[in-house]
């Protein structure tokens, strides 16, 4: 199974409208995906119509009470299922940190999954924290979304430190440019003097478009809303890529 | 299940409030269903179907548990691809994405290959049910079929099913009751691919290549011998349209099975049979035995052959041998098929009908008379027979013993074994279980030493032909060399193995178990039945 996770320390940056549409891509082809909303705020579980409920919540699925499979819940796609977001959520690393080993309880939870799913995909809440610890060492790609700016590319060094310091097994990182305006003149600089300087940056490049946000009113993924879309194309190619690091 | 259609306002009715119910546009879905030959997907609770939409351009295949829940959805690429009539075979190879299922299907089916059993034409409408959210909970597919094309192998009844999403099985439970309320429906626990079967008069898992006779203690010999032929018989028949079709190597590996069975049938309880019949028929197995062999033998070295790190040879070196052996595989397959063909297999198939017996197919018990033996009378003094003869060939082998010895003693524990499978129910149990397994692991042995043995002069002979032919390099030649030593090393550990496994067939315990298993009925005691092994 390979398990991806869309990470940034900052938030608002299309890191769950990533992770559904990877999803999305993922399961179109044929893949058995589950995409597990980490996120308190639960967005993801919103885009798909589902009920921002876990059984038990946090502390009975940390602590293995209620196994992951028993919460999963199907979406309207073919093999995409997901694993809801709960509004306990936000006291997971409080519940983490009391388990045995904080930072590898979230690849032991995911684990037992294999049997049923070719692709795990984890939308992480923003931060530096106990989740995002657990996921670093669940994940074998870490999917990094940017916004072409001075202070994200600062961001991006931090989490690279970060990544770099962690326990082994340590993830891949391959970050994108996401929520790029071509008509501003910051975005198009720092994305034309990154891209091919360094080799975890995506070639895929995300834009701002209006069809991305379409997702929040419409309740569906870009391939849904508009197949041919720039969009669309751009994630099918960042798809292709994260695909091309192959497991770890 | 219905004879007619339900009108989609009155099902709609029954799925609940208007609005929460979204009725997709009707399709006409072309289903074709696929599995083994021995139905390895049923047997793991799974069904496979190719899913072609009228008018579409792309094809989708559906794995599904047997109980009808989609697992896994994936694009099949161009709707043409890969055939479509019965009897084609499905190759999952073809898109790259398609890995995940080959991935999950390739240790189910094995070596076998997917065919099309049944296909249905269909009128579908989808009503998806939903929640406040509008998300779907539950689908509702009302499906009809159209029986308006050729390409119609099966039209069972129309069929309303309900399906279930994760996460909210609890609300396709109360569609279902509601749906199944209808006028006109009827409930069934039969699936799609079951009513499409039974109205070609097939059912699941119709074949499986096991024996699965039941003979009765108290039938007379001559009935069970019958039977037990008449099986193989149809074991060899259903398979040799498969061995011609070149499908996949099983229908071979099965039909030659059936075939030694048969022989083994023959000569141990031929007495009991028309004896001037028997002797031919025994002739013209010997000679289909011979037949099959070329291709089996052949099948089986491509296979050692194209195994990575086989003898530490790169798998480009033997490319050369590859392609050779696949030329004369070719040839073997036509000499194979010209037989299966042949007016001399014809009669033969025609002589085991007749030593079947006139009454078959009877599983009929014809009661034995008085001069008549019951099966169980001749059973089990025919097992010990069988084995006091492998073990005494097995303890005349010593170290500079030929091989020939050892497959010698080979052929007579794969004759020992046929017996104790074709009596099975008469004498299952602990001790046959027992003896089975100690039985296996010597067979195992024997069979990769003989394997090893074969292919290597097998391999030295091809090296020779390629060298003459010219169609080997020396790269190539040096590669077979390096095969030809990783067969002597496997052969020399099987015989110096060979002794343990032995040791196991004939020890105090294996005896022991086998006295349990041929004195029961036979009114011996235990000692004399263990004196008499």
């Amino acid at each position: 199974m390979r398990v991806l996770a869309t990470y940034n320390i900052k938030g608002g940056v299309g890191k769950t409208s990533a992770a559904v549409n990877l999803a999305y891509l993922a399961a179109q082809q044929g893949n058995r995906t589950l995409l597990w909303d980490l996120d308190p705020q639960g967005a993801a579980t919103f885009l798909f119509r589902i009920g921002p409920r876990v059984r038990g919540g946090v502390k009975a699925l940390v602590r293995g009470r209620t196994p992951l499979d028993a919460l999963i819940k199907g979406t309207d796609f073919n093999n995409l299922d997901l694993l809801p977001a709960d509004l306990s959520y936000r006291r997971m690393d409080h519940v983490l940190d009391q388990s045995k080993h904080p930072n590898r309880r979230i690849a032991q939870l995911v684990k037992p999954l294999a049997t049923g799913y070719d692709v795990l995909i984890l939308d992480c809440p923003p931060g530096m924290s106990l989740v995002s610890a657990g996921v670093l060492r669940a994940a074998d790609t870490l999917l990094v979304p940017l916004v072409p700016a001075t202070l994200s590319m600062r961001t991006f060094e931090q989490l690279t430190d970060f990544v770099g310091n962690a326990k082994q097994p340590r993830p891949r990182i391959l970050a994108f440019f996401s929520m790029v305006d071509s008509r501003k003149r910051l975005h198009r600089e720092t994305v034309a003097n990154v891209l091919g300087q360094r080799n975890d940056i995506a070639a895929a490049i995300i834009p701002a478009a209006s069809i991305v946000e379409q997702m929040g009113p419409r309740r569906l993924p870009v391939a849904v809303l508009s197949p041919t879309s720039a969009a669309t194309a751009a994630y099918q190619l960042l798809w292709r890529e994260a695909l091309a690091l192959g497991s770890r | 299940m219905s004879d007619r259609v339900i009108s989609d306002s009155t099902l709609m009715a029954a799925l609940g409030a208007k609005g929460r119910v979204k009725k997709e546009p009707q399709q006409t879905v072309h289903r074709q269903w696929f599995d083994t030959f021995d139905w390895r997907l049923h047997r793991a609770g799974l069904t496979l179907e190719r899913v072609t939409v009228a008018g579409g351009t792309s094809a989708e295949l559906l794995l599904r548990r047997t109980s009808g829940e989609v697992l896994q959805v994936v694009p099949a690429g161009p709707k043409a691809a890969n055939g479509g009539r019965t009897g084609t075979t499905l190759t999952l190879d073809s898109p790259p994405f398609m890995s995940s299922l080959q991935a999950r299907l390739a240790p189910v089916t094995e070596m076998r290959a997917l065919l099309a059993l049944v296909a249905v034409t269909a009128r579908v409408r989808t009503f998806c049910v939903l929640d406040a959210k509008e998300k779907t909970i539950a689908r509702v597919v009302a499906e009809e079929p159209t029986g308006d094309t050729d390409e119609v192998i099966s039209a069972p009844p129309s069929r309303i099913s309900v399906l279930p999403v994760r996460g909210y099985e609890g609300h396709a439970e109360k569609l279902a009751r509601r749906v199944s309320a209808l006028p006109g429906l009827r409930a069934s626990s039969e699936t799609w691919l079951d009513s499409a079967l039974a109205q070609v008069g097939r059912q699941p898992e119709d074949y499986g290549g096991q024996l699965d006779l039941r003979l009765s203690p108290t039938q007379s010999a001559i009935t069970a011998a019958q039977e037990i032929l008449a099986r193989l018989l149809d074991i060899a028949e259903r398979n040799m349209p498969g061995v011609a079709a070149d499908l996949d190597t099983e229908f071979l590996h099965d039909l030659r099975v059936s075939v030694r069975r048969a022989r083994t049938a023959l000569k141990l309880l031929g007495d009991l049979l028309p004896a001037d019949q028997v002797g031919t028929l025994l002739l013209d197995l010997k000679w289909m035995s011979d037949l099959t062999t070329p291709t089996r033998d052949l099948d089986a070295h491509r296979l050692f052959a194209s195994k990575p790190g086989t003898g530490g040879a790169p798998g480009e070196e033997l490319r050369p041998f590859q392609a050779f052996l696949l030329a004369r595989r070719q040839i073997a397959q036509r000499n194979l098929i010209r037989g299966l063909r042949s007016a001399r297999w014809s009669r033969a198939r025609q002589r085991w009908r007749s030593l079947c017996g006139s009454d078959y197919p009877a599983g009929a018990e014809q009661a034995p008379s008085a001069s008549q033996p019951t099966i169980e009378d001749v059973a089990r003094p025919r097992i010990a027979g069988a084995y006091r003869k492998a073990r005494r060939l097995g303890e005349a082998i010593t170290p500079a013993s030929p091989a020939t010895d050892l497959h010698a003693l080979r052929k007579r524990c794969k004759e020992l074994r046929y017996l104790m499978e074709f009596f099975a129910t008469l004498i299952e149990g602990r001790s046959y279980r027992a003896v089975l397994n100690q039985l296996k692991s010597l067979q195992d042995c024997l069979g990769e030493f003989q394997d090893t043995y074969v292919q290597q002069r097998a391999v030295a002979t091809f090296a020779d032909e390629m060298l003459t032919e010219g169609s080997g390099s020396a790269a190539t030649l040096m590669a077979l060399g390096r095969v030809v030593d990783a067969l002597v090393l496997r052969q020399a550990r099987a015989r110096q193995e060979f002794e343990e496994r032995f040791k196991g067939f004939t020890n105090k315990a294996t005896r022991r178990n086998l006295a349990n298993l041929t004195r029961a009925g036979a009114g011996l005691t235990r000692q004399q039945a263990r004196g008499s092994l």
